[in-house]
């Protein structure tokens, strides 16, 4: 067996692992930096960060550090300390040509056939897409539109009954019409608080300029 | 090549997997894996994947959860009645059975056409069996 044929294949096995979709895929890791979370999923095993626990009513925290709307039907998707609420939604209209299966815990999307590799949908599929709470103006640009919905909203403290509820909130929506779903309020030390955070980016600075340092005398030296 | 190596080679990709405890964040939910268990059994085809893979697979449940394979574990929403996830489960447990411990990802090749041809047969019998179908049920032509 020649060893050129026997390395062909090893790297047929290992450049399998890394695919973009795949659903077989190796466990997480063992340990992350403080902060973050083992995961595994399509995208194959990495740190994330953890999921914020200051999201605004309505939302809920997500591994990888945003706030994502919490939509239900009833009461039982909600847990304890939330109830199924009526509010009114920003939605927008999405056409999709493939699917790569269910992302929402609340069957309301239609039908996700395959979690796992993309497959087209024939004919595409367009419909409205909940991204944002109407309650401003600014919150729902168009040609996004404000229609009926439900979201999981927190208990007034106090209240046992679930009767009074904290009305669900917008969160910010950037220059490109995109909502910006990281929490706020916790500073750069936020589970959602953007990579570059101010001590990080000190910190590359930094060292790209003691390389440039190094690399420039050793440069000078005779 | 000769057919020994390659055999061996590829033994190294699809080897046989032990089944492995849940990963942070997954519940080894008893009463969610019992229902999961007797929903494949309830299919000619999901009874047959459940024998090929019996005592290797670990049911993994979480909200969200992404319908991956990892080691024998799979991770999956927690909705054990849905017929998606029961159909997604099939799914896995086909790359299980065959030793798939990491999959390509391209829906173009042979095994995952398989496995998704596969997926789709369970989604239409599972929402064929349920009394009260979702709605999303009637969305799916059959396969
Ligand atoms: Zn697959």
């Amino acid at each position: 067996m020649r060893w050129t044929t026997a390395l062909g294949s090893l790297v047929v096995c290992f450049a399998s692992s890394g695919s973009a979709w795949a659903d077989a895929v190796p466990p997480p890791p063992d340990n992350c930096p403080p902060g973050k979370v083992p995961v595994t999923d399509h995208r194959g095993p990495r740190c994330e960060r953890k999921a914020p626990t200051n999201c605004p009513s309505g939302w809920r925290g997500v591994v990888g550090g945003t706030c994502a709307l919490h939509q239900c039907t009833e009461d039982a998707h909600c847990g304890d300390d939330k109830v199924c609420r009526e509010v009114s939604l920003c939605y927008k209209q999405e056409t999709r040509y493939y699917t790569h299966g269910r992302n929402d815990h609340a069957p309301v999307r239609g039908p996700e056939l395959g979690m796992g590799p993309p497959m087209q949908l024939d004919p595409p599929v367009t419909e409205w897409v909940a991204f944002n709470v109407c309650d401003t103006g600014s919150a729902c640009p168009a040609p996004a539109e404000c229609r009926p919905g439900k979201l999981c909203v927190a208990k007034e403290s106090g209240s046992s009954s679930g009767s009074a509820a904290v009305p669900a909130r917008s969160m910010p929506t950037k220059a490109d019409g995109t909502v910006d779903t990281r929490p706020s309020g916790c500073g750069s030390g936020c589970a959602g608080a953007p990579a570059g955070s101010l001590p990080g980016a000190a910190l590359a600075a930094f060292v790209a300029l003691a390389f440039g340092l190094r690399r420039w005398l050793a440069a000078a030296e005779p | 090549m000769r057919p020994a190596w390659s055999v061996l080679l590829l033994s190294g990709c699809a080897h046989a997997q032990a089944p492995r405890e849940c990963p942070a964040g997954y519940m080894t939910d008893a009463r969610a894996s019992t229902e999961l268990r007797d929903a494949l059994r309830a299919d000619p085809e999901g009874a047959r994947l459940l024998e090929a893979t019996a005592g290797r697979a670990t049911f993994c449940f979480a909200r969200g959860g992404p319908g991956v394979l990892t080691e024998g574990a799979l991770l999956l929403d927690d909705a054990p009645a849905d017929p998606r996830v029961v159909a997604r489960a099939a799914h896995l447990l086909h790359h299980l059975a065959r030793g798939e411990r990491v999959t390509s990802g391209d829906p173009h090749s042979a095994d995952e056409r398989a496995a998704s041809e596969l997926e789709a047969r369970l989604f239409a019998r599972a929402c064929q069996r349920s009394a009260s179908p979702p709605a999303y049920c009637n969305q799916v032509p059959p396969p």
